[in-house]
Order: structure tokens, then sequence, then C-alpha cells
């Protein structure tokens, strides 16, 4: 989309031409996400699962001595629900593996300890360095607008690497965002994980090997826990990673209901979504991430909830454009404790959240906060007493994470 | 004949799409990404083709290259999309695109064509056939009366350009459809150099596509999208059975 395109709504759903994925629209207004939606009632489900089967059957200890596949897992509702598919639909072995964000709810984490708990399988989990973790995340709020980059980059790298490394060929996603979103592709595609995805669409066209480019200081050794394997490591090893919602018709809403009756679930509700499933895990990823991605994009995650709820018919489109309205503006909440752990003065959130500047990443990390947070990080007595200072309230949220 | 693999993207408002039965379109990103993964898997040429063209080939084509520049894209391009005068065509090829891609609409007029040809030799010049069988004979797809038959007679005998020859009901899908290439190669019988698309998504069907005498190449589309090493996958598979670049 180049500035001088028009900018389009979907005749049936909230998104519009403009959205980061991409968006087509048919000769009647429809848009692709809505238009592939369709396939979700179209589509045989159960000759699907039987698809699915003899693709993991394939897959069963043939490969490896240990797993059949790696589950990626956050320890969100659809991480319960892919592993209960893997292990009880699909009699899989996975290896689940986690990359810690260093700041967890929780909700998130009370939830990934059940997970780890009650399902049979081995886990594994990676935490970076907090230190690095901040300084990634003050460079991509400062440049792309976003705090999560770090987190999905290691998240989308790590299960790769561990396949490369443990002979796993099989990596076994939820939902393919990009179809759930934008329609990307019809779900008998059947597509799987692709780098350039990753890169374009998870990482926001910056992958580990360009966030340098943002700041002198980088070390590109502070991150290579994020890399990702090469093109030789990954067809040597024959690594594919597949999406359930390609085989399975996939409703988080209705996967809620059920990995909260069978597994003990938990939301947790925020100020700017009506539900309280989607990312719990992370205490600002309906916040402040949201309120950033509304600031660069105008639209916000209410708005993928209600025109999910939309396509399954859950929701009409008047009462979800009043929905939408009451929930984009408000100030995103758990906003201290994380400008505290990033190093960043909260005065500095409080009045620029609901101005919409166009300046306002810039006066988000004016003053000295550069300063500020190198002496934080500066590894002597000091420090930590001004790390716990802030965080001892709410240790386990921010800072040591899981 | 050393034969090629190309990728076909297809521009639909400045993003590349999955397109099926040349009617949905659905957004895969931004040039840029996939340009970059091609040329690192060493596909031997891009065929762009945009459909989302404005009034100007001069301005499609002058941002389009911009960034392409700027990506520094070295795999040779072919481009096609609004060329509808030799000043295009000649633009195209002067801003260093190495062949232009022809559509059926602009053959049509057939003086033109020739002009073009004439102007910029027939070696830099694609003809793009999308082919129909709706009831019966082959037709060009937005063309009924148009038969391929008719579009066959027109076409000189020594025509040194490449056609390309996608099957519209195919397009999209995971198997090309045979008998429909079988049928139009069979009609086109007196030429040669025809780049296959439409449906191939598998190394077995490319290395069946690419065994037969009148195909120079095969051009993949969709598939490139959503198998990340299919062009690399594909070219290990094959390379000792047809002689194609490395």
């Amino acid at each position: 989309m180049t500035m001088n395109q028009r900018i389009e709504q979907c005749v049936r759903c909230l998104y519009k031409t403009n959205h980061p994925f991409g968006l087509t629209l048919d000769k009647n207004g429809v848009c692709s996400g809505c238009l592939v939606h369709e396939e979700k009632d179209l589509l045989d489900w159960k000759m699907r699962l039987g698809m699915l089967k003899n693709l993991t059957d394939s897959y069963k200890l043939k490969q490896s001595k240990n797993y059949d596949c790696i589950v990626p897992v956050s320890g969100g509702q659809d991480s319960f629900f892919i592993v209960h598919t893997v292990i009880h639909e699909l009699g899989l072995n996975p290896l689940l593996v986690n990359f810690n964000r260093n700041f967890n709810s929780a909700v998130g984490i009370k939830n990934l300890s059940q997970l780890r708990t009650i399902f049979p399988a081995d886990f594994r989990q990676f935490t970076i360095n907090p230190i690095i973790s901040r300084k990634v995340i003050r460079t991509t709020l400062a440049n792309l607008g976003t705090i999560n980059w770090l987190w999905i980059a290691g998240q989308t790298s790590l299960p790769v690497r561990i396949a490369d490394e443990l002979k796993i060929p099989l990596i076994i996603w939820g939902a393919h965002q990009g179809i759930e979103q934008v329609g990307m592709y019809s779900h008998t595609d059947e597509v799987e994980m692709t780098s350039r995805y990753r890169k374009e669409h998870d990482l926001m066209g910056i992958d580990e090997k360009e966030i340098f480019k943002f700041d002198p200081d980088f070390n590109p050794n502070d991150i290579s826990s994020l890399t990702y394997p090469s093109d030789d490591q990954i067809i040597k090893n024959g690594t594919r990673g597949i999406y359930l919602s390609n085989y399975l018709r996939w409703d988080p809403v209705q996967q809620h209901t059920f990995v909260k009756d069978k597994y003990g679930y938990i939301g947790r509700k925020t100020n700017r979504t009506y539900y309280d499933f989607d990312n719990p895990d992370c205490p600002v990823y309906n916040g402040l991430q949201d309120y950033l991605k509304f600031m660069r994009l105008g639209y916000a995650k209410v708005t993928d909830q209600l025109v999910r709820d939309i396509r399954h018919k859950r929701i009409d489109k008047e009462s979800a454009k009043r929905i939408e309205s009451e929930y984009l503006n408000k100030a995103p909440d758990s906003l201290k404790g994380f400008a505290d752990w990033l190093g960043i003065s909260v005065k500095n959130f409080g009045p620029l959240m609901l101005s919409l500047d166009s300046n306002f990443l810039e006066q988000l990390l004016s003053g000295d906060w550069r300063s500020e947070i190198n002496e934080l990080d500066k590894p002597n007595l000091n420090h930590i007493d001004s790390v716990y200072k802030f965080i001892d309230s709410d240790f386990k949220n921010f800072g040591k994470g899981i | 004949m050393i034969k090629r693999i190309a990728a076909t993207l297809i521009l639909d408002s400045n993003q590349i799409i999955n397109a099926y039965n040349f009617e949905v379109h659905l957004p895969v990103g931004k040039l840029k990404y996939t340009l970059e993964r091609l040329q690192e898997f060493e596909v031997d040429e891009i065929n762009i083709l945009n459909t989302s063209h404005s009034n100007s080939v001069v301005n499609d084509l002058d941002k389009l290259l911009e960034d392409i520049n700027n990506w520094h894209v070295s795999t040779p391009l072919a481009y096609g999309g609004g060329i509808s005068t030799l000043t295009d065509a000649v633009y195209v090829i002067k801003s260093g695109v190495e062949r232009v891609i022809i559509s059926a609409n602009t053959f049509f007029d057939f003086d033109l064509f020739s002009d073009i040809c004439r102007t910029l030799g027939d070696q830099a010049i694609i003809l793009h056939l999308p082919i129909e069988f709706k009831g019966g004979s082959p037709s060009i797809r937005g063309y009924s009366n148009k038969l391929l038959s008719d579009v066959n007679a027109l076409i000189p005998i020594n025509w040194g350009g490449e056609i390309m020859l996608t099957i519209v009901e195919s397009d999209g899908k995971k198997f090309p459809n045979w008998q429909n290439i079988g049928d139009a190669l069979g009609i086109m019988a007196g030429h040669s150099n025809f780049i296959l698309a439409g449906g191939f998504a598998d190394f077995k069907d490319i290395s069946a596509g690419l065994s037969l005498d009148q195909v120079s190449a095969i051009s993949i589309g969709n598939y490139l999208h959503r198998v990340e090493h299919s062009i690399i996958e594909i070219k290990q598979k094959i390379k000792s059975s047809i002689q194609i670049r490395r």
C-alpha cells in the first residue's frame, strides 16, 4: 500500500486495505480474510484431520530418538489447545519450547506452570539476558514502534534452532496469522512456516541480522540466541513447520471454552479488549503494545477480536464498530511496571498516550533515558538495589519473568 | 537446450498476491522480501506481472525499478502490465529490465505487436497467453471469440520470442492439467520456446514439463510462496535428469 492509494474497508468486516499483512478486496468489496474464512464452513474438516494424522504419523519416532515434534508454547490458550491436540488427538510425543519474554503476567506464569504440570511432555525454556532484552526492546520501541519484536524473534527462531540441534524435523504451530487475519492463503494450500513470512510479517521487515543498524551500541553477539538457522541447515535437517489451523476448524473462542473447562486455563481482562483470553501471558500486549499498534496502524487488538467475531457470525458489523470505538482510545494499563523495568520514566508515557502525536516515540524516549538505562545496566550493587526498588512489588512479572 | 526454472510474481495494488483461476487474489506481502529470497534461491529469472497498473507504465515501472535497484536484484527480470504502446515497451527495456511481457490484448493489435518485435527484437519479448478451456476449443481468457488456433496462425513460424502459456483452470492449483497442456501445445505444434505456468507445485510435474521438447522453462507462482525452499529443492532433484542452469 503506497501513500497515494485509497484506503478502503471491507464491506463485511472492520479491516482496511492498509492492514500491515496486506489485504485485497474482491469486486464486491469483500476482503481476502473474509473470503478465506468462508472455507471454514465449506471444507471437510474430518477429512483434513485425517490428512494431518497421515502427515504426523510419518514423523512418529522415525527421525528422532526422543521426540516426534516440537511445539512452541507461550502459555496462552492456544498453547493448551495445540498441546492437547498434539498429544491426545495426534498421539505424538512433543518437546515443548518456550522463549521467556522476561516480563510475564502473574496469570501467564500460572498458566504456563499449569501447562507444564498437566501435560505429559518435556519442556525447554530459554531466557535471554534481561539487560540485553531491555536494550533490544528500547531500540525496537524507538525505531519500529513495538515492544514485541524481541519476543517474536525469539519465539519464532528458538523452535527452529532446537529442531536443528536435536534433529527433530517437525514443528507444529497453531494458527497461521496471515490466513486468520487477511486470508493470505487458502487452507487447502497447507502453507508451512517460512523465514520470509517471519521476517516480513512477524518481525516487521527487520530480522536479527538487521536490527543492529538502529543502534551503534549493539553487538551482534548480544542477540546471537535469536539467530534463525540457515537455509542449508533447514534443508539438511528437513525442518518444516506446519499449522494446525490448516487442518482443524480454527475458532479461538471455542478453544478457550474447551481449555478453560478441561485444563483450568485462566484469562486476564484488560481495559483495551473485550475478551480476556487473548495473550494474557504478556502484561502489556493488550496495553501499551496494543496502543502502539493503534497509533501505527489505526486499529487495535479489539478490532482483531471483533473481526473474528463478525466472521464467525457472533456479532454484526454495526455493533462491532460501536464496540471498537469504545475501546480504541482507552489508555493502556500495566504501564508503570513495564516503564520502570524498561528504564524509561513513566512520566514520559503518561501525557503522550492519548495524544496521537506524530513525535510520540521521540518524546517517549526523550531526555536522558539512554544514560539512565546505561546506569541501570551497570552490574554493581547499586544497580541491583535500584532494580529491586522498582520491581519488588511485582518481581514475578517484570524482570525475572518466569 | 539448458532449461530454466522461473518465478512468476503477480502484483496487485503493489503487493504480491497468490492468484487462483485468475480471479481470486490473496495477499502475500511486499515485493522486496520475496525478491530477496528468490535471489538467495538462485531462481533463473523472475517474471513480474503487474495487474494493477495505473495509466502510466512509466510511473509504475519507475517506482518498481527504483525499489529493485535499491534491493540489488541481479536475477534477470521480465515485466508486464499495462504495456499498450511501443513507447511503453521500449521504456521497459531501456529501464534495464531484460524482457517485456506482452499481453494478449496488445498482441491482438497485430501492427503494434509487430512494431514492438521489430524495434526490440523477438528475443526481448515474452507473449503471455492465458488459455481457457471453457466449452470445447481453447481460447484466450477474456476473449472467448479468440481461439488458440487463430492466435497460433498469427504468430510467425520462426518467431524468436517466448510464449508464456498459462492454463487458467490450473492457476493456483497443486497440479497442472496435462490434458489441457497437451492440447494447447498440440495446437501450437509449429512453435517452441514455451514457458509453461499454472499448477506447477511438485518437482515431478516440473520435471515432466521441462522434459517436453517445446518447453524451455517452467514458471512457478503460488508454490514458491507457500513452500520456502521449493526452488532449491526442485533444482537439486531434477539436475541429474534435465540440463538446467546451476
